[in-house]
């Protein structure tokens, strides 16, 4: 994973850097210039299951919001390296779901620019750069919840117990039902989600 | 000139190997495209095919795991530990992004709507394995006519011969609705081209 990273030392601050990279190929991938931070770091948990080369700069753990990565909320709160590249700003008081948003400016989409076309020379980072693009197209549309509500239930090894998961749970069948209304999932899915042990 | 692109889900192997039985046809094919292929679907290939003409030679392989982006969507059981089709979209997607990608072959009808609902933009590129011969032979003039209506010909005996038989999940009345209008479609356009008067 050259020019992303640098990996061979594994000092901390190329680390960072790669750490920083990945989060700026994520905010770039899309025409919908603001995420919110509960997408970003999901989408990034099933790049990190998708790509190997991530695992030396990013950690996962469970947590009661599903997958959760310390290193990408620090990374997109206080970055090291691309300063100006995004911005983060609090969710509403009401919002208990996406953690906030991120906005990439227009210094980052500069940014992701010049480092997609380094990356389009390199076998390995051509696959995360298209993987990243294709995560966005398919998870951005779903709300917060009903993407809580498929992580929930697809890796409940990373979900801890949770009020939050309680209510995700509590309204699993409206979820569930509204995926399908907006053709997001199919019968099988559905009942799949209907019938699983998310429940207590 | 380069090759066009293809990702292709097992049953196009298949079909050809094991269905119809003509490895020789699927050579062909994989001279005239490039074709992609992941861990899953290779996998489902049987080994005798894979060194058949040295076809595994032929073929790009892809080490990724392309399933685990959209699994999510499918959930943590196992019976879609290897299913090939969503791999298939996962190169197909890539390619895309590359601006390569000339055909998603794919036959399984869930696999097909999960495209069309989630990515226009392969929609586009979707075809199933008899629209892929259709226009590897009339649009690209990379396969032979002659070969092209030998290969439709085998899927129609095999269906009409062996009951159950579903070579690229085609069935008796499937091949009425699909296979059959291809089949004059490709002998209208051989006449087209090269008259019959």
């Amino acid at each position: 994973m050259n020019d992303m990273n640098d990996l061979g030392e594994h000092s901390v601050d190329l680390k960072e850097k790669s750490l920083e990279n990945l989060i700026l190929i994520m905010l770039g991938s899309s025409r919908n210039i603001q995420i919110s931070m509960l997408h970003l770091e999901k989408e990034v948990f099933l790049l990190w299951n998708f790509h190997p080369g991530i695992r030396d700069f990013v950690e996962f753990m469970k947590h009661y919001r599903g997958p959760f990565s310390k290193e990408i909320q620090e990374a997109v709160l206080s970055p090291f390296f691309l300063h100006e590249c995004w911005k983060y700003s609090r969710p509403r008081k009401d919002d208990k779901w996406s953690g906030g948003f991120v906005r990439i400016t227009p210094e980052g989409v500069k940014k992701f620019e010049k480092l997609s076309r380094r990356m389009k020379e390199d076998y390995d980072l051509r696959q995360l750069l298209y993987s990243a693009k294709m995560l966005r197209e398919l998870y951005d549309k779903l709300s917060p919840k009903e993407f809580l509500l498929l992580i929930y239930d697809t890796y409940p090894e990373y979900s801890k117990r949770s009020e939050v998961y309680r209510e995700i749970v509590k309204e699993k069948k409206f979820l569930s039902l509204g995926l399908l209304e907006k053709n997001l999932i199919d019968e099988k899915r559905l009942a799949s989600l209907l019938k699983s042990e998310t429940d207590e | 000139m380069n090759k066009k692109s293809v990702s292709s889900d097992s049953t196009f192997y298949i079909c050809f190997s094991s269905d119809i039985k003509k490895n020789d046809c699927l050579i062909k094919y994989v001279n005239a495209y490039s074709f992609c292929i992941g861990d899953r679907i290779l996998s489902e290939i049987s080994e005798i095919l894979k060194k058949s003409n040295g076809l595994i030679n032929r073929l790009s392989v892809i080490h990724y795991d392309y399933f685990e982006l959209v699994k999510p969507f499918f959930g943590r059981s196992d019976e879609h530990k290897t299913d090939g089709e969503y791999e298939a979209i996962g190169i197909g997607n890539y390619l895309e992004g590359m601006g390569d990608l000339a055909y998603l072959i794919l036959d399984d009808g869930k696999a097909r709507k999960f495209v069309k609902r989630h990515f226009p933009k392969l929609d586009r590129k979707m075809v199933g394995t008899i629209g892929f011969i259709r226009d590897s032979c009339c649009r690209d003039q990379s396969i032979n006519p002659n070969d092209a209506l030998a290969i439709l010909d085998a899927i129609k005996t095999r269906i009409e011969n062996e009951n159950g038989a579903r070579p690229c999940g085609m069935d008796s009345a499937k091949y009425k609705e699909i296979l059959m209008p291809i089949q004059d479609e490709i002998k209208r356009w051989v006449d087209l081209q090269f008259g019959e008067n």
